[in-house]
């Protein structure tokens, strides 16, 4: 008996081993994770954020606060990550007084209790500390990093952190109506506090929505009376200080008259403002540590928890000891070149650095310091290993290098699409941009550019609003996005599906699919729907939209031809020539050459039979620096490209209007500051320039706050305007289309605005690395995906 | 000699400033080397200030030859954020220099044998063939030679398509490096075969007709003897600074090859460094090049000396 127990023990023990060794060959499986990149980051320092690609290594090696997930029905879920809970404390918070919390207040004060396992892959631990010594190094003044004004400005400005970082120098306060207890004494102007007033005409006067300068140059009449230029006696003012112009009793009076120019002379000192210097010790920021795992994060104003979470999700800790060594003085700023290789940094995410060649490749591996990877909630998640990013600019290596196996994805082209449109492993990505032809109508600097070119071409079409109504109706969107790009969908409208006015509050809340939005688009191209006419239903009518008609082209190409001449601005069988900027890569690819093409064959089928017939020639070009050469009048036209900002169509708008904060190629066919739009809200008829419309639905903005039906107005209104005008010639909106290789399985086959496909972390494989190197081996002459 | 050298050194030094005094005001006196909008403009505009940007062009020259005296040939803003240009360029220089040494060695002894072969073959199929290989080659772009290999030798035939990393490789004198390296190496060196191939053979041609081969021929020398104690030596002189130039031109890099092989090389940078604005790295690239160019012209000078030292330099015309 004790034999065959003895026995049975043997064969027992000698089945655990190969038991534990089968366990261990499982565990020792590798899953690569292999893609192609177009460059390395030049840093990827979560303080700057401003080269390309640095996301492609904070994305694996780094976690926010919150990061974004899929349930079991794959619908979008907010996960904390390097946090445990965000809570608004802002109610039982007791230092109100001294951060600036007025009594019933609430939004203000975030408790954000942290993870306490979190780690640097190194193993040194993640707490408060950590968190504060990143903040202070953000807002270092001498640093002068990217990343300040996420902290600065905008809905996360945490208090007074723009006072710390600026400590020393002065920015304007600008006083509002009702303030006007305010006095001239001994030659200069104060406020009811007795400070001195300034004025500036650089500065935004937020009762205008621009500075004096820019207002002067849209309505300058206002600025005159009696035939005295009254802004020139302002820019005349020597007197200065904290560079800002004193507010004298001279230039109180001209204040004055350009106040009465606006509306009321009385109003003048909402044109002045007194001077602040900025001033905060680390101590009054609203950003410090209640105990080593807890933050309180104090906003300047209030914000929505669900806005916060959102701006959330991107990690800005460093690794202090690293970050020290890393510094250097370079002239008066001081640069860390923390993360710029695998020794300036260090990874806090599901995987590590192991290997970063500039221009070449890097590698990631697991990071075993991770705490998701000891924690059941992430459990089926991250299977893989590691993953290897090959800088592979040519599209042509790229294809090659998929169909052998060695790179898992790869983002096709129009030229590509002929043959995988069918295949089982596409992955289909409707995006933010939007692709429009915008035209330089400046006819001086047309005739300008003829005059430098000397070819004897004509260049000055895009002056003319007909031209640029018949060249958008010449063409034909769906044929150019089905032969000219990889699955794009035409776009009639300024902006595309893919903007939520409200995503959190609800889903579907798309711009493009609200009634409004869709009128705005059916009313352009003037097509009529209801009882007895052609569509019954709005819907119908848009639906129907293909802003294609040849008939209609050609007359307004017959009409601007008869225009033209009988302006003398063209003379008949002169050749035309349009310049269109509509790249900033260094070369244009196969893409861009077939759009030239087709771009070409429409415009030549619409102009057949009319004055224009066989005179027109397209030419597509590229510059690195394409909006500016555009916009400094250095061309005829532009394909432009406008994207983002997907959870705010009223910014993405802006974008469209505003040439303070961006460069705007829009702007070269209107003054946005110059060009008036009434609307009318709630029964009010209301006037403003397109700017401050602009303006007034985002932050800060008069109608910021206001019913969703009312800024959904604006946006509306604002959009017919640009494109009932030709301002901004929609053409596509870009789709990008990927296939993915045998080896992995995406986690989602359909694109999530949130979580896109699911990423590496829902990311699961069919093969082994092993495996696959044997799979592909069988396919010499490359692996079909058609 | 020692005078001509003297004077075209310092006519060189002269020139190199000349070119690079124009490179760095053109370069200095375009936009800044960032363009952006909103609370960023700010401090970004505040960074450029803090790294002297915004002084005169002039002063900012000087102070950059002042700098470069001190090795300091400025920084990277976008390439390599804040990594000295130097040890930008160093890195970039070795992967460049490799596949164009590699490239020189092999092309030098294989279009020299194949010429020597066509010249002595002279209008008999194998001067026909060699001669439509030739043709063939020299016409071609590389642009089109490289993705031509690359389809057939490297997706067809199973060669690696593109240079492998050194972490993957091992290092740059490793077996799978060498491997990845073929088709760079070939798409540069197949076009100087056959320019060094065709200039060889119709140096050797007109030398194998001259008088004192046709005497020696008569004295019974033996071919091997003419061809190589004879012919290839009096052929060398125009052919020799042609391969000095050749040699000199192993520190540049190859924009196109470099582009489609994923070669992290010196050419590659100078068009990334155009792409981006990087205004430093383009400055010292380009003068750099500037550098190569102008000492590859010297070389040659003073080798046709050498080989020759019939051939005058620099002396005084006869009357």
């Amino acid at each position: 008996m004790k034999k065959l127990i003895c026995a049975l023990l043997c064969v027992l023990m000698i089945v655990s081993l190969f038991g534990c060794n089968k366990q261990q060959q499982e565990t020792n499986d590798t899953y690569t994770y292999r893609q192609a990149i177009s460059s390395t980051p030049a840093n990827f320092n979560p303080h700057d954020l401003s080269a390309d690609g640095a996301y492609t290594v904070l994305g694996y090696t780094s976690m926010g606060f919150v990061g974004v997930g899929m349930d079991a029905d794959k619908n979008f879920i907010r996960t904390y990550e390097m946090s445990d809970s965000i809570e608004d404390i802002t109610a039982q918070f007791d230092q109100k007084e001294k951060y600036g919390i007025a009594d019933g207040e609430k939004n203000r004060v975030w408790e954000i209790k942290l993870n306490k396992n979190a780690k640097w892959e190194n193993g040194d631990v993640i707490n408060a500390d950590t968190y504060i010594y990143s903040m202070q190094q953000i807002l270092d003044a001498k640093m002068k990093n990217h990343r300040a004004t996420e902290f600065t400005d905008g809905i996360t400005a945490i208090y007074k952190a723009k006072d710390y970082m600026y400590s020393g120098q002065w920015a304007p306060v600008y006083l509002n109506m009702g303030e006007s207890q305010n006095a001239v004494t001994d030659g200069r102007a104060y406020d009811v506090n007795g400070q001195p007033l300034y004025y500036s005409l650089d500065e935004i006067v937020p009762v205008l929505g621009c500075s004096l300068t820019e207002n002067y140059e849209a309505f300058p009449e206002k600025f005159q009376a009696d035939g005295v230029d009254y802004f020139q006696l302002l820019r005349e003012n020597a007197t200065q200080e904290h560079g800002f112009y004193v507010a004298t009793e001279e230039t109180v009076e001209a204040l004055k008259v350009i106040a009465g120019g606006l509306g009321n002379s009385e109003l003048w000192y909402v044109l002045t403002f007194a001077a602040v210097e900025y001033s905060a010790a680390w101590e009054d920021v609203g950003f410090y540590k209640a105990d080593d795992y807890t933050l309180i994060y104090i906003t300047a104003a209030a914000i929505e928890k669900t806005d916060l979470l959102g701006k959330f999700s991107t990690c800005f800790i460093v690794h202090p000891e690293t970050y020290e060594r890393c510094k250097t003085q370079k002239g008066e700023l001081v640069t860390s070149n923390y993360g710029t290789s695998v020794d300036t940094y260090l990874s806090c995410g599901p995987y590590k650095l192991v290997s970063l060649e500039n221009d070449k490749q890097i590698i990631f591996t697991k990071n075993e310091n991770w705490y998701g990877y000891s924690n059941a909630r992430y459990e089926g998640m991250y299977q893989t290993t590691d993953i290897r990013c090959d800088v592979i600019e040519n599209h042509e290596s790229q294809l090659e290098k998929f169909l052998m196996g060695e790179i898992d994805d790869l983002v096709l082209n129009a030229e590509d699409m002929k043959s995988y449109k069918y295949s089982d492993y596409l992955l289909k990505k409707d995006e933010t941009m939007v692709f429009s032809i915008c035209f330089n109508t400046n006819l001086e600097e047309l005739i300008a550019l003829e005059d430098r070119a000397g070819d004897g071409k004509n260049r000055r079409v895009g002056a003319y609003s007909e031209f640029r109504e018949a060249f958008s109706y010449a063409i034909n969107r769906k044929d150019f996005t089905e032969n000219g790009t990889a699955g794009s969908k035409p776009q009639f409208g300024i902006l595309n599906s893919m903007y939520y006015y409200d995503i959190i509050n609800d889903a579907n809340s798309i711009y493009r699919n609200t009634d409004i939005a869709k009128k705005v688009i059916v009313d352009h191209y003037g097509i009529e729907y209801g009882e007895g006419k052609t569509y019954a239903t709005l819907d119908d009518a848009y639906k129907s939209v293909t802003g294609f008609d040849a008939e209609k082209a050609k007359a307004l190409f017959n009409a601007v031809y008869d225009k033209m001449v009988a302006d003398g601005n063209y003379t008949a069988g002169q050749q035309i020539l349009l310049t269109c900027l509509a790249s900033e890569q260094q070369s244009l690819n196969a893409e861009k050459k077939s759009q030239e093409a087709l771009l070409n064959q429409y415009i030549a089928e619409a102009t057949k039979g009319t004055g224009f017939e066989g005179k027109i020639e397209i030419k597509f070009t590229n510059s690195p620096t394409m909006y500016n050469d555009f916009v400094n009048g250095n061309t005829e036209m532009i394909l432009s490209v406008k994207y983002g900002a997907d959870m705010s169509p009223y910014y993405q708008m802006s974008k469209y209007i505003d040439t303070g904060n961006f460069v705007v190629p829009e702007s070269k066919a209107y003054n946005p500051k110059g060009v008036e739009l009434t609307i009318e809200i709630d029964g009010e008829t209301i006037t403003n320039t397109v700017h401050r419309w602009s303006k007034s639905i985002n932050t800060g903005g008069d109608y910021v706050n206001a019913p969703i039906d009312v800024k959904l107005l604006i946006m509306a209104k604002l959009e017919a305007f640009l494109i009932d005008e030709y301002i901004d010639i929609p053409i596509y909106s870009r789709c990008q289309v990927s296939l993915y290789s045998k080896k992995v399985a995406p986690g989602s086959d359909v694109y999530n605005p949130f979580y896109e496909f699911g990423g590496i972390a829902y990311m699961t494989y069919n093969y082994t690395d092993a495996q696959w190197a044997e799979y592909t081996a069988k396919y010499p002459n490359g692996i079909s995906y058609e | 000699m020692k005078k001509y050298l003297l004077k075209r050194i310092s006519l060189m030094v002269v020139t190199f400033f000349v070119i690079f005094f124009l490179l760095f005001i053109l370069i200095r006196l375009q936009v800044k080397p960032e363009v952006v909008y909103g609370p960023d403009k700010e401090l970004e505009a505040a960074r450029l200030d803090a790294l002297g940007y915004n002084e005169n062009v002039i002063k900012q020259f000087f102070i950059y030859v002042k700098n470069c005296f001190k090795g300091d040939f400025g920084v990277s803003l976008k390439i390599d954020y804040m990594e000295p240009v130097s040890s930008l360029m160093a890195e970039k220089l070795v992967p460049s220099l490799l596949i164009n040494l590699y490239s020189v060695l092999l092309s030098i002894p294989l279009g020299f044998a194949l010429g020597i072969h066509a010249a002595t073959h002279q209008n008999k199929w194998q001067d026909v063939l060699s001669g439509l290989g030739i043709m063939l080659l020299i016409s071609v772009p590389s642009l089109v030679l490289g993705f031509v290999l690359q389809y057939f030798i490297g997706y067809k035939g199973g060669a690696p398509i593109v240079v492998s990393s050194l972490y993957e490789a091992g290092g740059f004198f490793t077996w799978k490096m060498l491997k990845t390296q073929l088709l760079p190496v070939l798409t540069l060196c197949l076009p100087s075969i056959a320019f060094l191939a065709r200039n060889v053979r119709a140096e050797m041609a007109e030398e194998l007709q001259s008088p004192q081969i046709v005497f020696a021929k008569s004295l019974g020398v033996s071919k091997r003897k003419l061809v190589y104690g004879y012919a290839l030596k009096s052929a060398m002189v125009p052919l020799l600074p042609q391969l000095v130039s050749m040699m000199v031109g192993i520190f540049s890099g190859s924009f196109i090859v470099e582009q489609i092989f994923s070669v992290p090389g010196i050419g590659k940078l100078m068009i990334q460094s155009i792409n981006k604005l990087d205004y430093d790295v383009f400055i010292a690239c380009s003068m750099f090049y500037a550098f190569i160019g102008l000492l590859s012209g010297i070389v040659t000078d003073v080798t046709y000396h050498l080989i020759d030292p019939r051939i005058r330099m620099g002396g005084k015309k006869y009357e």
